[in-house]
């Protein structure tokens, strides 16, 4: 196991530097970044100083390794808007983005594996059918006009929640509803879809031979196994989640990471867009190492080996 | 084996059954409106007995079983038909009366053990779970302590510390013991076992076998065999059904339904069988394929694959009743008095022990067509625990020649190399040492440039006809292939092949997934032979058949052999077809070749303590015999390959190993006869007079 | 059997809408997504404007009729979502079937680059490649498709690394089929019905993706419409009048809804391992 996870977290390293190296080629694709810096009106003697005060006049090979460690040290360079550390104002938005992702992801995921087990309890065939089309439904409504739906609905006619900004729990409300039912529809359909495939297993035949009830032999048996799977997809959707935020809280304006970048897209402030999808990028990367680990400690499979 | 007590027919005259079946109906809907898989099956099993239920695939004889326990998977159901269990109507419980009777009265083992537990549950709660459910009222240490108790009733080694592990820990056959201690745990009355040895080795076969005995003679359950093996059946059961196309075909006792069997569809069965104790230049065959369930023919199932009906007009008409022939013994034949004349006329004679007939070859006195020198084959696995790579050694110095025209027989159990030994030859996979010679060129590190025209020389027939054929290509583009690879497409020439396999030209426009295993099968020997190879690699090749078709493919890869003057390398796990169609016989264990000889030196007098073991684990389909031999049951599971013994492989489970056979590896030489090899430091000493000593591994 | 027939008439119900919309509508008289006129504003569905001109979906803030911007707006889309599938599909099957059938160094490599993109969320990664070098309706289609192709290259790769050891693969290697014999006769024809099953459930989100976009302003550029466009610039009407925001919505809905239930007829209903290969 410790061998395991000491070749897992070796694999996310490797990841963390290809994420470094694509960030990296970005920026070059930005253009000059010497030009961007500058006014207009700069000449040419300027640009040339600022050039090699910025490393820019060396080979591509020494900025790429100035950039590595630029980088792993946090340093993404300078903002051009607000002329402060790229990073900090990155991290300085990070608690909003994890807290509207959390809430959506919890929330999500708990209503999914509640309705995902009545739905399976339960005898009625109308039910579970309604869920699916219910399900498939939310799934095929972007994020955005889901959101304004909700704002239509609960802001503008009902007047009951605000449609902008973050702050007490009832901003929280609409973003985080939006994110939740996207997720609790895929979650729902993967827990039905993964429930159906243990059904078929012989195992579960074995248990009915045993004399088990139904209600026993979907806890017991179905459960565990039909979860372990889901644990590696929640995990690489809880990084997706991430940054998917961004269209989200565009559209209420939730002063989180992506809202930020996409700031900062119109405003041509590449340090921070870089910044950005690189903590992002790093955050995913790490559940996914925490969701391989714990799958590693769930499945005796892969624990004894 | 203690199969005395147990061929003993039942006690009492005319005990209460423990279980009656009566004109079970099984449908499940299809596109054409409901499919019949099981019409009608009606026996009783009796207190103590063995009941075997024989048949192949899509017999319904799984099916059936699978109804009396209330577990016919959807969308199958019980159309019609009355189970009794001890007086008890099965068929009128609602699920929750019937848990009540499941897992306590009446039990059953499934045939794969390796998914029929749950992966994530340790093994001790799995078996706990049966204990507890039908006694409430034991304590938590009760229950521990009986599903200990259990482990170690069928043979588990240190039960204590197992009870705590996962399903992953256990091999194959250790996984069917668990299954079969979950099944007696309530000490049912009635135990069904659904082919709970196919997926297993046959010396793991034997293993599992013997506690099964062992438990049944502790309990006194009842047991329903379901089993296609008539091997099995022969040593196991007391009566038997014949089960076809979902139809009871005959019902007896078990020495009448091998002496006198009274329905043409057993006759045909039984003669179908290579068997070791026969030496027959054919198998009886029964010609056709299994039937269409969903077009069932009209009148008695059997009769368009019938030597007997011979297109008679109430075979073609009228069903069959099921009726009775004799004492206890039934047959749906209309012409089941016919039987015994018709089969002493035909099927026996074919199958009589007709002595080494101009089938036999000379021995191999021209050039070898293949020959491997020292062949050995490394895979590196990843480690789970550490940096770096083990390495598997898969095959190790293994030398064979393959004489022109002969067959040579490779053997041995899963993992033991065979496999692998082929697709080196073939050079699928490239060896770590060694050499190959093909036809007198050296092709061990041939280029694939220089190699490929060289191929057409060396073919092969795998074994499994759904993966052997591409689903996407019609039959005429499958055979055409191996043409057009070599530039030489011909259309007369894959019609003459189809026709050479017994295949008519008209189905080469049909697709690959039209057809039964056995057609399957056929096509790829057609492909096989497209380029005119003189050495031919049988993957198995007959291993997923059915026995009534497996006899129809050895006949066909038989007369090829004569007419077309091939050589064939035949590696099979099946000892029977084996001895049927090898001149030589090659045995290999853990990666090593362990014993060669012609096939009467290694099936006459077996050198090895391994060859000796696995002869003597495979039942023969004769009760008499069954019941007078005695057999060797090795005890343990094949060692990791990973890690092998140190000197002789085959040293954990040899009943002879001394300190020697620790230290130094026996090595493969002469020991017992001219040109017999055979790698056992005390192979000497072994002879034939031996194998038949009662030995019991301590297992 | 029934469910099957249901949902499939659902989806063709939703994408015969569609197609009226986007196939029909361009041929009317009075289709004109451009033309501007200011006087007849913000119209209701159904409204008319002062010169007695009936407005079947209304107009926007400029004054343009919203069926026929809807309309354009949804070739736009197609065409994106069309374009970027068949880059994806042949980026992702050449790619995945290398990697499944030569393994090694072939397969560590395009294996790596599959896992490197995973990691940085796709649209995050869109969102920085198109700040950088800016969009347009064929960059759009472009850039989606060179990011949307591992979900067909790990499928591909899963099919071929079990199609190499198929007998029928190998028999043709016996036989002296060179690789690329095997990959073109076998590998290919065997994996392409299951890269179009993967295909037509990535349509509908390749359709989301570059709605959102093109929501957040950085895909299809105005005066050109598109669905998520049209709803980002009816947001800020969202009060006076909602429709500009709930049409383009109900149409995107429509499609992708039409085209998931749709892809979803041809794996059974619970069988996701698309997604699931995806994911994993």
């Amino acid at each position: 196991m410790a061998y395991f996870i000491l070749r897992r977290a070796f694999q996310s390293v490797l990841t963390v530097l290809g994420v470094m190296t694509v960030t990296f080629f970005l920026v070059r694709l930005a253009g000059d970044p010497a030009l961007l810096l500058l006014p207009v009106e700069a000449t040419d003697e300027d640009i040339r100083r600022l050039r090699s005060a910025l490393g820019l006049d060396q080979s591509l090979i020494v900025q790429y390794v100035k950039f590595l460690t630029n980088a792993l040290g946090g340093d993404f360079g300078v903002s051009l808007r607000q002329r402060t550390s790229a990073l900090d104002l990155v991290l300085e938005r990070v608690p909003a983005t994890l807290e509207l992702a959390l809430t959506a992801f919890v929330l999500g995921i708990l209503l999914a594996f509640a309705i995902g087990l009545l739905m399976r309890l339960t005898t009625s065939a109308k039910v579970r059918t309604t869920i699916m089309w219910l399900a498939l439904a939310r799934q095929a409504i972007p994020v955005f006009s889901f959101g304004l739906i909700l704002i239509l609905i609960f802001s503008v006619w009902l007047r009951w929640l605000p449609s902008l900004g973050r702050g007490t729990i009832q901003h929280l409300v609409l973003p985080a509803l939006t994110l939740a039912t996207y997720e609790l529809a895929l979650y729902l359909r993967l827990f039905n879809a993964s429930l159906s495939a243990e059904q078929r297993q012989d195992y579960v035949r074995t248990a009915y031979s045993k004399g088990q009830s139904r209600t026993t032999v979907i806890l017991k048996h179905m459960l565990p196994n039909a979860l372990l799977p889901l644990v590696t997809i929640a995990g690489i959707n809880l990084g997706l989640l991430l940054g998917g935020t961004v269209v989200t809280e565009t559209v209420f304006s939730w002063p989180g990471v992506g809202r930020l970048i996409v700031q900062s897209v119109s405003q041509r402030d590449y340090p921070v867009i870089i910044a950005g999808v690189f903590i992002i990028s790093l955050i995913f990367v790490l559940v996914n190492l925490i969701v391989d680990i714990l799958y590693g400690f769930l499945d005796p499979r892969v624990r004894v080996a | 084996m203690s199969s005395m007590d147990q061929n003993q027919p039942p006690t009492s005259a005319s005990p209460e059954p423990v279980l009656s079946v009566r004109d079970l109906v099984i449908e499940v809907p299809s596109e054409q409106g409901m499919t019949r898989l099981v019409d009608g099956a009606t026996f009783d099993v009796f207190p103590h007995e063995v009941f075997g239920l024989v048949g192949e695939s899509g017999s319904g004889k799984s099916m059936t079983m699978l109804a009396v326990m209330g577990l016919l998977p959807a969308p199958v159901q019980l159309t019609s038909g009355k189970v009794i269990l001890r007086g008890q109507s099965l068929t009128d419980l609602s699920f929750e009366q019937m848990r009540k009777v499941r897992g306590k009265s009446m039990s059953m083992v499934f045939q794969d053990p390796m998914t029929s537990l749950n992966p994530v549950l340790r093994v001790g709660s799995q078996i706990a779970e049966t204990v507890r459910l039908h006694n409430p009222a034991m304590s938590k240490a009760e229950v521990r302590a009986r599903a200990i108790e259990l482990l170690g009733l069928v043979n588990i080694p240190d039960p204590e510390r197992r009870y705590q592990q996962y399903p992953n820990e256990f091999s194959g056959g250790m996984r069917q013991r668990v299954m079969i201690a979950i099944a007696m745990a309530n000490d049912p009355d009635l135990l069904i076992a659904d082919e709970p040895t196919t997926a297993l080795d046959v010396t793991i076969q034997a293993q599992v076998m013997k506690v099964l005995a062992r438990v049944r003679a502790k309990t006194g359950a009842a047991m329903v065999l379901i089993t296609h093996d008539l091997g099995l059946v022969a040593e196991t059961a007391n009566r038997v059904a014949v089960m076809y196309g979902g139809r009871m075909m005959e019902r007896a006792p078990v020495d009448p339904i091998f002496a006198q069997p009274r329905h043409p569809y057993t006759v045909g069965l039984i003669s179908s069988l290579p068997r070791l104790d026969r030496n027959v230049g054919e198998l009886y065959s029964i010609p056709g394929q299994v039937p269409n369930l969903a077009k069932r023919p009209p009148g008695c199932v059997f009769h368009p694959r019938c030597a007997l009906s011979d297109g008679r007009s109430p075979c073609r008409e009228q069903l069959p009743e099921f009726r009775q022939v004799g004492a206890d013994h039934r047959s749906a034949c209309h012409f089941a008095e016919e039987v015994a004349e018709w089969s002493r006329k035909t099927a026996v004679v074919l199958s009589g022990d007709v002595a080494h007939g101009s089938d036999r070859k000379e021995p191999a006195t021209k050039a070898p067509v293949l020959r491997i020198e020292q062949l050995s084959k490394d895979f590196a696995i990843r480690r789970r625990k550490g940096w770096g790579h083990d390495h598997l050694k898969a095959v190790r110095a293994v030398s064979l020649s393959l004489a022109s025209g002969r067959t040579l027989g490779l053997v041995g159990e899963s993992g033991c190399g065979k496999s692998t030994l082929g697709r080196l030859i073939l050079r699928l996979i490239d060896p770590t040492e060694g050499k190959i010679w093909l036809m007198d060129a050296d092709i061990t590190t041939m280029k694939p440039s220089r190699l490929r025209p060289k191929r057409k020389e060396l073919q092969v027939v795998f074994q499994d006809p759904y993966a052997s054929l591409d689903p996407r290509m019609t039959v005429h583009e499958v055979i055409a292939e191996p043409l057009r690879i070599n530039g030489r497409y011909n259309a007369a020439r894959v019609n003459e092949l189809l026709q050479h396999v017994g295949l008519s030209p008209e189905v080469a426009g049909r697709r690959p997934p039209e057809f039964s295993g056995g057609q399957r099968q056929r096509i790829a020997i057609a492909r096989a032979l497209a380029l005119g190879p003189d050495v031919m690699i049988l993957d198995e090749a007959v291993s997923a058949l059915d026995v009534s078709i497996q006899a129809q493919v050895i006949n066909l890869l038989k007369s090829l052999q004569r007419e077309l003057g091939l050589s064939y390398l035949f590696i099979s796990h099946d000892l029977s077809v084996v001895h049927h169609i090898s001149d030589d016989v090659a045995v290999m264990y853990l990666g090593k070749l362990i014993e060669f000889g012609s096939r009467d030196q290694v099936f006459g007098s077996p050198a090895h303590p391994y060859t000796q073991a696995l002869l003597s684990a495979i039942p023969a389909p004769d009760p008499a015999r069954a019941r007078s031999s005695e057999r060797i049951v090795l005890s343990g599971d094949m060692p990791n390959p990973l890690s092998p013994p140190s000197g002789c492989a085959f040293r954990t489970r040899c009943l002879k190993a001394t300190e020697k056979c620790a230290q130094l590896e026996p090595e493969l030489v002469e020991r017992t006869g001219p040109a017999h090899l055979s790698a056992c430091h005390y192979a000497d000493e072994s002879g034939v007079e031996q194998t038949s000593r009662r030995k019991v591994g301590a297992s | 059997m029934r469910k099957i027939r249901v949902s499939t008439g659902v989806a063709l119900a939703l994408l015969f809408g569609i197609l009226l919309l986007i196939a029909v509508v361009p041929l009317l008289p009075t289709y004109d997504p451009y033309g501007q006129n200011l006087s007849a504003s913000l119209l209701p569905p159904g409204g008319v404007s002062f010169d007695g001109r009936m407005y079947l979906l209304g107009t926007d803030t400029l004054g343009r009729d919203m069926v026929s911007r809807l309309a354009l707006a949804g070739q736009v889309s197609l065409f994106i979502g069309f374009s970027a599938v068949i880059v994806s599909l042949v980026i992702g099957v050449a790619l995945g079937l290398l990697a499944g059938f030569f393994r090694g160094w072939v397969e560590n490599v395009i294996m790596g680059i599959a896992d490197l993109q995973l990691s940085i969320p796709r649209v995050l990664l869109l969102i920085a490649v198109a700040a950088i070098l800016g969009s347009g309706v064929f960059k759009l289609a472009i850039l989606l498709g060179l990011t949307s192709w591992v979900a067909y290259g790990r499928v591909a790769r899963a099919m071929a690394l079990s199609l190499r050891e198929r007998e029928f693969v190998l028999s043709a290697t016996t036989q002296g089929a060179t690789a690329t014999w095997n990959i073109r006769k076998h590998l290919l024809p065997n994996v392409l019905p299951q890269m179009l099953i993967v295909g037509s459930y990535e349509l509908g989100q390749i359709i989301v993706l570059e709605s959102a976009l093109s929501y957040l302003g950085l895909g299809v550029q105005p005066p050109l419409p598109s669905w998520g466009l049209m709803v980002s610039e009816g947001q800020t009407y969202l009060e006076l009048d909602p429709w500009l925001s709930v049409l383009p919505s109900i149409a995107l809905f429509m499609l992708v809804a039409g085209v998931q239930i749709y892809s979803q007829t041809f794996t059974s209903e619970n069988d996701m391992s698309a997604e699931v290969v995806k994911a994993s």
